[in-house]
């Protein structure tokens, strides 16, 4: 067989070089790259591996559209079109940037390219739409269908990277409500396991994918390779069993079945705090603890009764007592981390014992008068029931006969809604917005709002609600400081709430656990960046 | 004829369970709570936002507005189909949760009765034996000390010592996790009780048993003390101990919640203590339904043993 040989001329030779010098330098620049996405993921985790342990709370299904207890656990299998950051600002998350406003009631999102769900299906304007059309349906029984449903007039697909968010009105914790109710599942997912979804599988595009799920009683995840934040996650996997009892749950910690937890009683403070292969952190004021009153009840409906109850109660023999100086006093209706929040005269609710008493004689109770007798509606946990008994103790001192019930908090809550009940002890957390703490708790029209106040044949103060309607219209406290302070001395006074304290929420660790920062608010850590030093 | 009276006996439960699936719905609707607040986690620490009407909307949906008796009706039709429903809370199948669970809790209360009667009936053979001497002293310091103990306490101190400072078992977790392991404590906790009660049973009949004039007769007769125990006095002993072992198997449930929940385990006691906390009504009665067949089984169970027993005896 003949062989032919390739002669190569001058200029052909020339274009070799140029061929192979150019591939030369494409191979450098491929490898620098991919160099320095290396170098990148490992300023990012300085060390790679292991599954994260911790205590399952509560959490019922794997669905978008649930809440779980801790919050964080929502956003390891998927993301929202906005982040919540360590500071509570809100930043781009699936969203390439923040949204453009065209209107006060129009928004519009470009999404980021390229992002997946862990199912391999590609995240766009479409899979927005089929979330938020899912979540205003009730598809699956939510917190947030209503307030969804309330403001939605229409979400449109304008390209396959842009979505437009069109509202029925003025909506000012809208991208709030986004960034933290608004977790996007894959439709290919949802539609193929239909009443399943959630339990039987799962398909976000969050650092974490669904492994295995036993309602309320253990989740396992394992890491997203393709995560669209790079480097993270720095874990292989998180784990998450339901244990019940606050005591194992610290004695797992110790002995190194847990490596995080959430939550504990506070009687095993210091115990914990004393544990050199543990890391206890406290996030300040997370919790706002207060008493809700009927105030169409015969007795609360009478202000100076309301008052007396407040200058009866202190707020910090709770803390001392039952948080073990896990709490601080309340100093405004927001909380000191709001945005919103102003320091304001106290007086009306701290405790002064005279002022009860003379009040209370006043109203026509008291050792001269009509004996007062009250219900009071707490849970059935161990702090419930020491705080229930502290503030029995305290009423008492002034001559009023609390009666406390311990029930579950879904009993209790349905008593306070229908009405059905006198005095509640609950606790409450909002979100860095002016309508959780102003509005919702005050207004006629609020939500939140279980005291009957400036509602049908509950106490009136047109005035407190005037001002709910002004500071909620905008996300700017700077705009409204003039009706925060004024709204803030009236509900001191008109003391719908008794007002208690806050009380701070604690993360217990072991040491090897690196980057894991107790969230601003209770239940808000971000795991993307929490690496494993063992 | 063992079949037959297996046969009859299942028929004859029909009305039993029948009456057991009534009184879980009566029971699922009395407990207190409103399953729309779980259904749409409203009863989460410090969440409790919701929009009016919502509520109502929920409950329509999860057909909790519709008459008590259309809804019993509508239950029982399915649950005889062997649909028992989803969970308003989870929205899982009622019978997935319930039947994942059921295994953990059968094992549990099956290592629990076995332990329990072994130990039991040891502790009274030995302790009847030996009347008046040391033996019979420390089997019933044994069992004092095993009724007063509270279940719940003594599960916390068997954690403490032989999970966390001699890590020998693991503190929690499922059987799916950890094998048979991890239900050695749990069955502890809950076996020195009835194990106690049948320890003083057992005596107490072997004492009038050993007593009679045959056990005399059999001693004279010259056999071992050995045979005379275990094959005359304890065959005619044990009838009335059996009758305990039946009815301690039914209070053993009480004991199971407590200790589910003390090392986490994921049986029936957890998940009915979880329905009516949440009031999660078909949880409650599907987990109820599913309790008292077993019951109603584990009854046939016993009068079977009964007859193998002493075959004398006929149903």
């Amino acid at each position: 067989m003949a062989s032919r040989r390739c002669s190569r001329t001058p200029r052909s030779r020339f274009q070799s070089l140029i061929v192979s010098a150019s591939s030369a330098v494409a191979i450098v620049a491929v490898s620098s790259l991919a160099l320095s996405d290396t170098a990148r993921a490992d300023e990012v985790c300085p060390k790679r591996g292991g599954i994260l342990k911790t205590v399952d709370m509560h959490y019922k299904l794997v669905d978008p559209s649930q809440r779980a207890n801790p919050i964080y656990f929502m956003r390891l299998v998927y993301d929202s079109l906005l982040d919540i950051s360590e500071d509570l600002s809100l930043t781009p998350g699936l969203a390439e940037s923040m949204p453009q406003q065209v209107d006060k009631t129009t928004f519009i999102f470009k999404l980021r390219k390229g992002v997946k769900f862990h199912d391999g299906t590609d995240f766009n304007a479409e899979a927005v739409k089929f979330n938020v059309d899912r979540l205003i349906a009730g598809e699956v029984n939510s917190p947030y269908t209503g307030t969804w449903k309330k403001f939605t007039k229409a979400v449109t697909v304008v390209d396959s990277s842009t979505v437009k968010f069109e509202l029925n009105e003025e909506w000012p914790s809208f991208l709030w409500g986004v960034a933290s109710s608004l977790g996007i599942a894959s439709p290919t997912s949802v539609r193929k396991l239909g009443k399943d979804y959630g339990i039987k599988g799962a398909a976000g595009t969050g650092p974490f994918m669904f492994e295995k799920f036993q309602p309320k009683k253990q989740i396992n995840l394992s890491r997203n390779p393709n995560y669209y934040r790079k480097g993270e996650p720095c874990l292989d996997g998180f784990q998450a069993r339901t244990i019940k009892s606050g005591s194992v749950r610290i004695l797992s910690l110790k002995k190194g079945d847990l490596d995080v937890i959430n939550t504990f009683p506070e009687s095993q403070f210091p115990q914990l705090d004393s544990e050199d292969s543990v890391i206890v952190e406290e996030g300040k004021a997370s919790t706002l603890t207060l008493l809700p009153m009927n105030t169409r009840h015969p007795a609360l409906k009478d202000k100076k009764v309301r008052q007396a109850i407040q200058y009866a109660v202190n707020g910090q023999e709770l803390i001392d007592n039952v948080y073990r100086g896990a709490g601080v006093m309340i100093e405004s209706i927001f909380p000191p981390w709001h945005p919103g929040f102003i320091k304001a005269d106290t007086t009306p609710i701290r405790q002064n014992i005279e002022k009860a008493k003379s009040l209370l004689k006043e109203a026509g109770y008291g050792p001269d008068g009509e004996k007062l007798v009250l219900k009071m509606e707490t849970g059935s946990g161990g702090a419930h029931v020491q705080r229930g008994v502290l503030i029995q103790a305290q009423l008492k001192a002034v001559g009023i006969d609390l009666k406390v019930a311990n029930i579950s908090a879904g009993q209790m809550f349905s008593n306070m809604r229908s009405g059905n009940y006198q005095l509640a002890l609950w606790q409450m957390l909002g979100g860095p917005n002016m309508k959780d703490y102003a509005w919702d708790m005050y207004s006629g029209e609020g939500g939140n709002n279980v005291t009957y106040y400036n509602k049908e044949g509950g106490y009136q103060n047109a005035r407190v609600n005037e001002l709910a309607n002004e500071i909620v219209k905008t996300e700017d406290p700077s705009k409204v400081q003039a009706q925060i302070k004024e709204m803030q001395k009236l509900v001191f006074e008109d003391v719908p709430y008794i007002f208690l304290n806050y009380r701070n929420h604690r993360t217990a660790r072991r040491t090897y656990v690196k980057n894991f920062k107790t969230g601003k608010l209770k239940g808000r850590e971000d795991i993307r960046r929490v690496w494993m030093d063992k | 004829m063992l079949t037959t009276v297996i046969i009859r006996r299942l028929y004859l439960s029909i009305p039993t369970i029948l009456g057991v699936a009534t009184l879980a719905f009566i029971l699922g609707h009395l407990s207190p709570g409103d399953p729309a607040i779980a259904a749409m986690g409203l009863d989460l620490e410090g969440y409790s936002t919701v929009e009016p009407g919502e509520l109502e909307r929920v409950r329509k949906e999860l057909g909790l507005d519709r008459p008590l008796l259309v809804q019993y009706a509508q239950w029982l039709g399915k649950a005889v189909q062997g649909d028992l429903g989803r969970s308003y809370v989870s929205t899982s199948e009622i019978s997935d949760l319930v039947f994942d669970a059921l295994p953990t809790t059968l094992m549990l209360l099956v290592m629990t009765m076995t332990s329990a009667a072994v130990i039991g009936i040891a502790l009274g053979v030995i302790s009847a034996v030996n009347r008046g001497k040391s033996g019979d002293y420390i089997a019933r310091m044994i069992a004092i000390i095993g009724v007063s103990i509270p279940t719940f306490w003594f599960a916390l101190v068997l954690m403490l010592v032989f999970a966390f400072a001699i890590p020998i078992f693991p503190m929690t977790g499922s059987v799916e996790e950890h094998g048979l392991i991890a239900l050695v404590l749990p069955t502890a906790a809950i076996a020195l009780h009835p194990a106690a009660l049948i320890a003083r049973m057992m005596r107490s009949s072997m004492l009038e048993v050993l007593s009679q004039d045959m056990i005399r007769t059999a001693t004279a007769k010259g056999l071992s003390k050995w045979r005379v125990i275990m094959v005359h006095a304890f065959r005619n002993a044990i009838n009335p101990v059996i009758t305990v072992i039946g009815f301690q198997f039914a209070n053993l449930m009480g004991g199971a919640v407590a200790v589910e929940f003390i090392f986490s385990l994921p049986g029936l006691g957890s998940l009915l203590i979880e329905g009516i906390y949440e009031k999660d009504i078909l949880v409650i009665q599907g987990a109820v339904l599913v309790i008292g067949v077993a019951f109603a089984l584990s009854n046939l169970v016993v009068d079977l043993l009964y007859m193998i027993i002493d075959p004398r005896i006929r149903l």
